[in-house]
């Protein structure tokens, strides 16, 4: 039992589809999330970053079990959560406990925040669920020391505002109490800093990790941004995860990962990174032959990144890679095995 | 401070609307050609009254002196409606402010009846609408909506007269109390009251409720596709608590005004439901006003329609940021 991950995505795809309309008569399969395992130990930070519809939201969704996933498995401790929703599994835990234990923080915490309440009667509905044994007083002294903590002082001030009545970075620090008041195991961070000022993000990363500590808990933490995702998951000691239409590129801890990237796409993203790219790089050409994304209804054949790659040869065309895991990190790539027949085939025409 | 100056500023703008209200209905009737008074100066010529006593008629009518200025009418006017004097009906040939005063406590027992009731199926039904977006319910219950709001009620009140009242023979088609009942705490008169408001009521609801409902279920698909409520499912919160304490209450504060308003204006349409089922509230008499020209009375029961507007709209602007907290900062809302 304790060999089990915290939680584990085994062969997991979510598949949405678009029901025929008017004008179209064939119903379309969009594949956001497609054949991807991943798992999240205790108190550890994955940082999930590509472009944007890679499915990077879906696949969080998917983890903390919002999302019900069209084929493979999500895992909470060794028990499959969505048999547990369905009353299938034997196992000793309940849905519920699942579900709180699995929290979210928006992008957006203007509306993640009910208007029409205080924060701290935001704040005591977590406390009121997880601790109800805990008495009115008691319930007050914890949610100041919780904002005193979060650098919301005088609490007892900020306790009695509305949620309007808060500056977006305070915003974000009641959403960010609120979900670890559930003490949660894993909270997903979906782009939870970029709607924040740029200074204001790295005080936020700081901040979740300092509460990382105290009440024991993971992050998924989903970023457009490489750079905000290297600091947080290296100051977190976890990993990167590199996604590209649906599957990961590339998985490996955040020094390893920026600095000797195995994946063509993982270089790209690090190109297209100012702050990651200026240090030893100096400016170029776009590293990739195609700025479009192919669309996810049809993806391409072979390696979904062969009609981008600046390295695609024959062989990506026809083969799908399978993913390479190493020590710490994995890559879907043949370029990161020796032994390939991709180094015999020939690179793709330009225009191809 | 600013708090202060906002409720000044309201007031203000109140005071100021129903004084120009006044004014120009003051004026109109004043400057139409062949006005009133000249109607009935006429009239009154006509059945053999002599001059002189038709000039006191009409001062009496009028509060008006046909020889003074017209700003000496005017003030004359004003300082007499400040006092609560209305003038004199020529129909019913008493105060209008005793007919008023008759009349308006059942019409606005109708329209207030009325407008509860539409908040009230809107609220309930427009959130169940909103819960099962989507569902045949849903579907159904949008189209029925469309269908009675396209409705006149006048349309409706007719039907239902003739289908309750004369083919059935369940509820009365007219009149405010069967002829035996007197006013009074007995709880005869209260039945019988309610038995003769069921039609004006149900029309005013069945057709008046249609786009309240669907405002509702706009309102709570809204607020039900918002992150706080997400979380809050994530949170395992019951349903209940969540559609209480997080949808109810967001999705139904944005209708408070529109519920106030709503009362000033269906004062105003009472003019043809009261007609349509013969009930003698301001609206009746407004109606039996404008068929003699019985100005004085028109015009005081149209004072007080606008009156009961301005206050409606008034009201809804004040406490407004009493129960939407987000007003108290700034970001005002305003009824209109």
């Amino acid at each position: 039992m304790s060999t089990d991950p915290l939680l584990r995505l085994e062969d997991v795809a979510v598949h949405f589809e678009n029901e025929a309309g008017l004008l179209t008569d064939e119903s379309e399969v969009v594949q956001a999330v497609d054949g991807l395992s991943l798992s999240i130990e205790e108190n550890d930070v994955v940082s999930l970053v590509g472009e944007s519809g890679c499915g990077k939201t879906t696949l969080g969704k998917t983890a903390i079990g919002l999302q019900r996933p069209t084929a493979g498995r999500v895992t909470y401790r060794g028990h499959d959560i969505w048999s547990v929703r369905d009353g299938e599994s034997d196992a000793d835990l309940s849905w519920q406990e699942i579900r709180q234990s699995l929290q979210i923080i928006h992008q957006d915490p203007g509306s993640s925040l009910n208007p029409n309440r205080r924060i701290l009667s935001i704040l005591s509905e977590p406390l009121r669920q997880v601790n109800p044994e805990l008495g009115t007083s008691e319930r007050r002294e914890r949610i100041y020391s919780l904002l005193e903590r979060v650098g919301m002082s005088p609490a007892q001030d900020f306790a009695d505002r509305y949620p309007h009545q808060l500056s977006g970075g305070e915003q974000q620090r009641v959403v960010l109490s609120r979900a670890l008041l559930m003490n949660p195991d894993v909270i997903l961070a979906d782009e939870a800093i970029s709607a924040l000022d740029v200074s204001l993000r790295v005080e936020m990363m700081d901040l979740m990790l300092e509460l990382q500590a105290v009440f024991d808990t993971s992050y998924i933490f989903i970023s457009h941004d490489l750079s905000n995702a290297r600091y947080f998951t290296q100051h977190g000691d976890g990993k990167i995860g590199v996604m590209y239409l649906g599957q990961l590129a590339e998985v490996g801890p955040a020094e390893q990962l920026i600095e000797d990237p195995q994946h063509p796409y993982t270089s790209v993203l690090r190109w297209a990174t100012p702050d990651l790219a200026a240090v030893d790089t100096p400016p170029q050409e776009l590293p990739m032959r195609k700025i479009d994304v192919p669309d996810p209804i049809d993806p391409p054949s072979g390696c979904r990144f062969h009609t981008r790659c600046p390295e695609a040869r024959e062989h990506c065309r026809q083969t799908d890679p399978k993913p390479v895991p190493a020590e710490e990190s994995s890559v879907r790539c043949f370029r990161a095995q020796s032994t390939s027949p991709y180094w015999d085939s020939e690179p793709l025409e330009e225009n191809d | 401070m600013r708090m202060n100056s906002y409720y000044l500023k309201r007031t203000v703008r109140a005071v100021l609307t129903v004084w120009i209200v006044i004014t120009i209905t003051f004026g109109m009737i004043r400057l139409l050609p062949g006005g009133p008074l000249e109607q009935l100066r006429g009239k009154l010529l006509r059945q053999g009254v002599s001059p002189s006593r038709v000039n006191a008629m009409i001062e009496s009518y009028q509060n008006v002196q046909p020889n003074q200025s017209i700003l000496e009418q005017y003030y004359e006017y004003m300082t007499a409606l400040l006092t609560g004097d209305l003038g004199q009906s020529f129909l019913q040939k008493e105060p209008v402010t005793a007919i008023i005063g008759d009349a308006l406590p059942w019409t606005v027992f109708v329209m207030v009846m009325s407008t509860l009731l539409i908040f009230v199926i809107a609220i309930g039904w427009g959130a169940l609408m909103a819960y099962w977006e989507g569902s045949t319910f849903d579907l159904v219950s949008s189209s029925a909506s469309i269908l009675f709001a396209a409705v006149p009620f006048y349309v409706l009140g007719i039907v239902l007269i003739i289908v309750f009242g004369y083919q059935l023979e369940l509820l009365p088609t007219g009149h405010r109390l069967s002829p035996t009942v007197e006013p009074g705490l007995s709880l005869l008169f209260v039945l019988d009251a309610i038995d003769h408001a069921i039609l004006p009521i149900t029309s005013m609801v069945l057709t008046g409720a249609g786009l309240q409902v669907l405002a509702m279920r706009g309102n709570a698909i809204q607020v039900l596709g918002s992150d706080f409520v997400r979380v809050a499912r994530l949170r395992g919160l019951s349903d209940r608590r969540i559609s209480v304490r997080y949808v109810a209450r967001n999705a139904i504060l944005p209708m408070y005004t529109g519920f106030l308003t709503l009362i000033g204006f269906n004062l105003g349409g009472s003019i043809i439901l009261e007609e349509v089922f013969s009930y003698p509230g301001i609206g009746y008499y407004m109606f039996q006003a404008l068929e003699a020209r019985d100005y004085p009375l028109m015009m005081g029961i149209f004072l007080i329609i606008t009156v009961a507007l301005v206050m409606a709209v008034y009201i809804a602007d004040l406490t407004y940021g009493l129960i939407d907290p987000r007003v108290k900062s700034g970001d005002s809302r305003e009824a209109y």
